[in-house]
């Protein structure tokens, strides 16, 4: 529980430094901007991969 | 139209109030704000995430073209660079898969009382982007501008005129890979 706690205070500060790093949400992908869908595509791709370090390996 | 309503701000509140309000149950709704659908995302065992994304996409595409075409809203590109458009992404990917939340679905799941969402979540994500302010003056000096690409869209880049000859198509793709998605067993 308190290693849960730990581990997911250290992913919600990743989360909002890296969505400001990254300027912002998802939204522009809807406009077809270029910048935004780099930014999806990267963003599932640090996601996978930790998550697969996490429970998989 | 929108520009009538941003300089009403209490009929902008309310109708930001509403839409939050539908925005919210249907992220609910959809399932979305639960740890282990985004998780099972992640472990890509689960596509739900991905498939709420791109219905999200469509028809906010559709939506906001033809919005732009009736002259209500104009659109808000916001432009990229190697040094912002890389690393943000990646290091909010991380914390993605640390957390199990999303920015919007760690307050949707702070409605439906998970408190790691709260805690973590939203207390988490607002402490991140205190430290980003405060490395900002140093970011903007050394990074953010490395390999700036403007804020094309892809209709700029392929040239084309008339803004659905994109659109169309993307739109059919991307409704052909959901289909694939709904029919493929895992």
């Amino acid at each position: 529980m308190l290693l849960r706690i730990c581990v997911a205070v250290i992913g919600g500060i990743c989360v909002g430094f890296g969505a400001r790093w990254g300027k912002g949400c998802i939204s522009g992908t809807s406009q077809l901007v270029i910048s935004s869908w780099l930014a999806v595509i990267l963003f599932f791709a640090g996601g996978i991969i930790v998550a697969m370090l996490l429970y998989r390996v | 139209m929108t520009t009538i309503l941003a300089n009403q701000s209490g009929k902008q509140y309310a109708y930001g109030l509403l839409i939050g309000f539908a925005f919210g149950f249907l992220l609910q709704k959809s399932g979305v704000c639960d740890y282990d659908v985004i998780m099972r995302q992640l472990l890509l065992e689960d596509f739900t995430v991905i498939k709420v994304i791109l219905t999200a996409i469509i028809t906010g595409m559709l939506g906001i073209y033809a919005m732009r075409d009736a002259g209500w809203v104009q659109l808000h590109k916001k432009s990229g660079s190697l040094g912002a458009t890389l690393p943000g992404p990646l290091i909010f990917g991380v914390g993605f898969a640390l957390l199990g939340y999303c920015p919007g679905t760690s307050v949707g799941a702070v409605g439906h009382g998970a408190l790691d969402a709260l805690v973590s979540g939203v207390i988490g994500i607002m402490i991140g982007a205190a430290l980003y302010a405060a490395v900002y003056p140093k970011l903007e000096r050394n990074v953010l501008h490395i390999a700036e690409f403007g804020n094309k869209t892809l209709i700029d880049v392929l040239g084309i005129g008339n803004a659905w000859l994109v659109i169309v198509p993307v739109v059919v793709v991307m409704i052909g890979f959901l289909f694939v998605l709904e029919n493929l067993e895992w």
